[in-house]
């Protein structure tokens, strides 16, 4: 009779062999569940270096989970989750900084990451965007001109930052996204060069409609070779730029963050010693407060926590419906440790300065809300973070001058709304701004004027927008900030003389 | 020497660099300026000032036959200062440690030195004078070449 029976050793041995094949399938499964992945930048990859674009991420698994995706440019790691359906792509478009390495990488729960390099094409020259069907012409020398396809086209504001000009017909224009169009809005707004080819009148006036800078660096154009002219004169012209991130540096009441409290915590210890000293204390009375003083420095300022401030400054042209802003918040000499800072709703469009910020800093970028919503990073003792913004608000003020070149100046409020007390800005100089209702007027005594006094003067004061009004706003209560500070510049409608 | 005077010129020390550091943190932090590499600077600071002070000290102690344990107090008494700049430098602890132990064992090395100095015939005659003055020499040459040891301090 054959025996069947099998020995324990060798089922022990069949079992683990069992375990092990098993183990290997399943591992050979989570393989194939990898999530895929593949980038591609903004305008066919093509930027200016160390500028913003968008990264287009295009992820896909087999099997339905949480990626999650971090990428690297060089500056920063920007992380970021998305939710997948098997078998079903999704598109993340991400602003990062143009660079040659840019690398993403995805992974699934219990899965082996997918790792993706991108080199953007980095432009050394000014940069222009050709998103039209005729081929761009030879511009000007020193210029790049780069056919692009309307799908290539930024879905967020802070993409157009990589190029310098764009040009645009009524067939791109007819088929881009909404979030696409608003993004070409905007950077209209931001007074971006653009140029509209053979577009219909009513296109060419809505687009003018909505350029900053008082439209001048827009323009309708009905050939390429009279876009390729503009182009090269659009280049050259010096337009107003927005207000500078770095300028409202002096804006932000940053405050002196732990450096008092490390100062006192310092001169408190060495006053102590100085006194144990003359008091003649023993040996081991000395080593012992140095040693207690020793461990309080390691990790008293680990217990410590600064808010950071906030600064937002808006500026409106004359008669413009909108006001654009600019706003930084900001640790500085902050308390040692691992930040997370949460970046409020109400700040719109948040993206990292151009300068400071760390490699280790990571900004946590919201896949559905398109935005950026959290910045994590490590700050020594005295480190300091910086987080920008950019966005814009309906405005109602309206205000003009009487009197063309004549003493004194006559302001009027022009609109429809009343204003709060403010300072008027003429020639350089400084005036005390009543509150006016609609209608009323306020005479400037030609020299009552004074010099700028406090940084948000003396800010407005370089920006060169004479006449112009500025007023403190009250800022909503955002959490995240500590101190918050907010002004409002309205330019003043060019003079009109005897009315 | 007084441990009370070891202390004093060690805690002297400590007080001019921590207000060096601080003075030079605030400006840093008013201008936006990384101020880690401040404290980096003040880490080394320390140490090279202390090792300076050992290196004349700790030779004199022991030629002398005095008792070497005040130069604790030299080392000691700036250490909480280089905790908090620890924690404002990029600094690794190791490394700073490493930098601590280096002091002591080099404190303790030369007051031996001194001592075997001090046994000398000819030194014998002026113990404290003849190792200072050695400990000055050494100290002169520690400073030329205070870029090599300073290198894993604040690289």
């Amino acid at each position: 009779m054959p025996s069947i029976a099998v020995r324990p050793g060798r089922r022990l041995r069949r079992g683990a062999q069992a375990l092990l094949l098993g183990c290997a399938l399943l591992a050979l499964d989570e393989t194939a569940a990898a999530a895929a992945l593949d980038t591609e930048g903004a305008f066919g990859g093509w930027a200016r270096p160390g500028r913003q674009s968008e990264l287009v991420v295009t992820l896909s698994a087999a099997r339905t989970g949480d990626t999650s995706l971090e990428i690297r440019d060089g500056v920063r790691a920007i992380t970021t989750r998305a939710h997948l359906e098997a078998g079903v792509s999704r598109v993340l478009r991400v602003p990062v900084t143009a660079s040659t390495a840019v690398s993403a990488r995805a992974q699934l729960p219990g899965s082996e990451f997918s790792e993706r390099n991108y080199s953007f094409r980095l432009a050394e020259s000014p940069l222009i965007a050709w998103a039209a069907g005729h081929a761009p012409p030879e511009v000007r020398e020193g210029a790049v001109a780069v056919p692009v396809a309307a799908g290539t086209l930024p879905y967020s504001a802070a993409g157009y930052s990589g190029i310098d000009a764009l040009v645009v017909d009524e067939d791109t224009l007819a088929h881009l996204e909404p979030d696409q169009a608003h993004a070409l809005l905007a950077f209209l707004g931001d007074c971006g060069r653009t140029v509209a080819l053979a577009v219909s009148a009513a296109t060419a006036d809505a687009l003018r409609a909505a350029s900053g800078c008082g439209g001048r660096g827009y323009s309708a154009e009905a050939s390429a070779e009279s876009a390729q002219a503009v182009l090269d004169r659009l280049l050259t012209l010096p337009l107003p730029e927005p207000v500078a991130f770095d300028s409202l540096r002096a804006i932000v009441d940053a405050g002196a963050g732990a450096w008092p409290v490390i100062a006192a915590g310092i001169t408190v210890y060495l006053a102590a010693l100085a006194a144990l000293l003359i008091a003649r204390a023993r040996l081991t009375l000395v080593l012992g407060w140095a040693m207690l003083g020793t461990v309080c420095a390691a990790f008293l300022p680990g217990l410590g926590r600064s808010a950071p401030a906030l600064a937002v400054w808006a500026e409106a042209e004359a008669s413009a419906s909108v006001a654009r802003y600019a706003a930084r918040l900001e640790w500085a000499g902050s308390y040692p440790g691992t930040r997370t800072l949460a970046l409020d709703p109400l700040l719109r469009g948040p993206q990292p300065c151009a300068e400071g910020g760390q490699r280790a800093d990571q900004w946590i970028w919201d896949a559905d809300q398109r935005r950026y919503t959290g910045l994590r990073t490590s700050l020594p003792l005295f480190g300091d973070a910086r987080v920008c913004f950019r966005g814009d608000f309906p405005v109602a003020v309206r205000a003009a001058q009487i009197g063309a070149g004549r003493a004194p100046i006559t302001l009027t409020n022009s609109g429809a709304t009343a204003w709060g007390a403010g300072s008027a800005f003429v020639s350089g100089r400084r005036y005390r701004l009543t509150a006016l209702e609609p209608g009323q007027s306020q005479v400037l005594e030609t020299g009552s004027g004074t010099a700028p006094r406090s940084a948000a003067e003396e800010l407005l004061a370089a920006r060169d927008l004479s006449p112009v009004l500025l007023w403190p706003l009250p800022l909503p209560e955002i959490a995240s900030a500590g101190r918050a500070r907010a002004w409002l510049a309205v330019q003043v409608a060019p003079a009109v003389d005897g009315r | 020497m007084e441990p009370r005077t070891a202390a004093a010129l060690g805690g002297l020390y400590s007080a001019a660099v921590s207000f060096w550091w601080l003075a030079s943190t605030s400006v840093a932090i008013g201008k936006g300026v990384d101020a880690s590499p401040i404290a980096a600077s003040g880490i080394a600071a320390l140490w090279i000032g202390r090792a300076l002070i050992l290196c004349v000290l700790a030779l004199r102690l022991g030629a002398s036959r005095l008792n070497p344990r005040p130069l604790s107090l030299v080392i000691t008494v700036s250490w909480p200062v280089l905790a908090l700049m620890a924690q404002a430098a990029d600094v690794r602890i190791s490394d700073l440690a490493s930098g601590e132990v280096v002091l002591v064992v080099g404190a303790a090395v030369l007051s031996l030195l001194g001592a075997a100095l001090g046994r000398v015939p000819v030194v014998r005659m002026a113990p404290g004078g003849c190792a200072t003055l050695i400990g000055i020499i050494g100290a002169v040459a520690l400073w030329q070449f205070r870029s090599e040891f300073l290198t894993w301090l604040a690289p």
